[in-house]
């Protein structure tokens, strides 16, 4: 009750601080789970146990000066993943601006995995303002490992509790998808054979991204079988990942498969994919892509073939491309496969 | 001796493409969406140094849903060092009508028109390379492109 009630209060105060301001869209800078975990010289699990306003400051912040409150903090430490947090809790210093620039307030009624360091004055402090926590469960025990790999298993953590909703879960796929070391990649590999379809394709989509095509074929059914996936935002992130994330020539034949998609987006990511891989593979495809309806398949299509077979001559800018259309879809259909291509093509095939 | 006539090609800030989003419940916000993007050049090339991205509004606020009172800041920037960011947007704080739900339907709360550029740190300057309508829901938020 004691608890639950110091919860309330804090709860309270980090409301009765925000609720005059005003919303809350800004670019903030992409989360880096890897660069995070260097920066900083203390990461522990636990959760807040106190937070109050002791001051007013001014922030410089992209060249302007604003207002600021200053807070004291400390956490309750469950467990230390990095460095050495004394047996009392950590206390910490956190500022938050009064004008909305996209710094976080440290969630104070769930359990989460701090990252902190101290500044020049020896003050404790988010190591990031834009992401000072992450999720994990008060049951993780993590215990061997370099403090990124304690970090993962922290987070990986949150996929396997039987408390955590659907919800967390995909944001815990979210942030093992910003880390690249080899612990983030093997956690979403688990996260693929999740029961439940959401955090399949979350970690499908993470793993394409960072070029794994282990979840293609996951991907693949679920883009042509467009009913399945009733979250949009899942579905884009499908897309995008393939259009951004695989390099790899041996997901030409899957790629192949997706291009009767009636749905334009998927048939674009397939172009930009193909755009990425670069490879003899991946001509044919380019080339039945240069009477795509889509624009941007077109595009990615001339622009593969161009750089795929060393014609920069005919790899124009999308602007260029817009203007004179037709003169570099006639080069490329006119354009034939050189022997030394086919030659390449057919050792492929036969190996 | 004259060379035969070539072709250059200017790099210039040209397009944003996005690479993901994510969708989370927040105590203050009810809601926290990321929307992540990469920043190219006309050549689809990303940037080798720092570089801003700032946001503009195109138009005012408007409501889709009976009733709402939701409010917008100014927009942002951000210098960024990779050519990556991401545009974090809440829902609402408390004591506004609808309660934003990250686990409530998509139903539309209002949106307006959203305009990115690259190059400067003043909104509404730089090289404009997106145009799009951000939209807000109770559960979520997203950038919808024409």
């Amino acid at each position: 009750m004691k608890r639950m009630l110091s919860r309330l209060v804090l709860t309270l105060l980090v409301v009765i601080g925000v609720a005059t301001l005003t919303l809350r869209s800004t670019p903030v800078p992409s989360l880096d789970l890897d660069a995070l975990t260097k920066d900083s010289s203390l990461i522990v699990t636990g959760e807040i146990a106190s937070v109050r306003e002791v001051g007013k400051t001014k922030l410089q912040f992209n060249g302007k000066e604003l207002d600021a409150r200053v807070g004291a903090g400390t956490i309750r430490v469950n467990q230390v993943l990095k460095g050495n947090a004394p047996a009392e809790g950590v206390s910490f210093q956190i500022y938050t601006s009064d004008a909305y620039i996209g710094w976080a307030s440290p969630n104070t009624n769930s359990y989460a995995i701090f990252f902190l360091k101290a500044d020049s004055s020896g003050n404790t402090q988010f190591t990031s303002p834009y992401y000072p926590d992450f999720p994990t469960v008060p049951t993780s025990v993590v215990r061997d490992g370099a403090p990124i790999d304690k970090v993962i298993a922290a987070i990986k953590e949150v996929l396997s509790s039987p408390e955590t909703t659907l919800n967390q879960k995909t944001r815990a796929v979210y942030f093992l998808s910003h880390s690249k070391v080899a612990s983030a990649t093997a956690a979403l590999h688990e996260a693929l054979n999740d029961p439940t379809q959401e955090v399949q394709i979350s970690a499908a989509a993470a793993l394409l991204r960072r070029n794994d095509t282990t979840g293609l074929e996951t991907a693949k059914e679920m883009l042509l079988r467009g009913s399945q996936i009733t979250s949009t935002e899942l579905r884009q992130n499908l897309i995008y990942a393939i259009a951004e994330g695989i390099k790899d020539p041996k997901a030409v034949p899957t790629l192949s498969e997706l291009l009767v998609s009636p749905d334009a987006e998927v048939r674009r990511a397939v172009a930009s994919s193909l755009m990425h891989i670069r490879s003899p593979e991946a001509i044919n495809l380019m080339i039945s892509l240069l009477d795509d309806s889509d624009f941007e398949a077109r595009y990615y299509a001339v622009v593969g073939l161009a750089e795929t077979t060393d014609q920069m001559d005919w790899r124009p800018n999308m602007d260029n491309f817009r203007g004179d259309e037709s003169k570099y879809l006639k080069h490329w259909r006119d354009w034939k496969t050189p022997p030394k291509t086919q030659q390449c093509l057919t050792r492929v095939a036969i190996g | 001796v004259t060379s035969a006539p070539f072709a250059i090609t200017s790099r210039t800030p040209y397009r944003l493409v996005r690479t993901g989003s994510s969708n989370g419940c927040d105590p203050t916000w009810g809601y926290l969406t990321y929307i992540n993007y990469t920043m190219q050049d006309n050549l689809l090339a990303t940037f080798p140094s720092t570089i801003y991205i700032t946001e503009a509004w195109t138009t005012g606020i408007v409501p889709d849903y009976s009733g709402t009172n939701w409010i917008r800041g100014t927009a942002g920037n951000l210098p960024s060092t990779n050519s990556t960011f991401a545009d974090k947007i809440g829902g609402q704080a408390a004591g506004y009508t609808p309660s934003p739900n990250c686990n409530g339907p998509t139903t539309p709360v209002d949106h307006w028109g959203q305009a990115w550029f690259i190059g400067s740190p003043t909104s509404g300057q730089g090289t404009k390379v997106q145009d799009d309508t951000l939209q807000k829901y109770i559960n979520s938020a997203n950038h919808l492109i024409p």
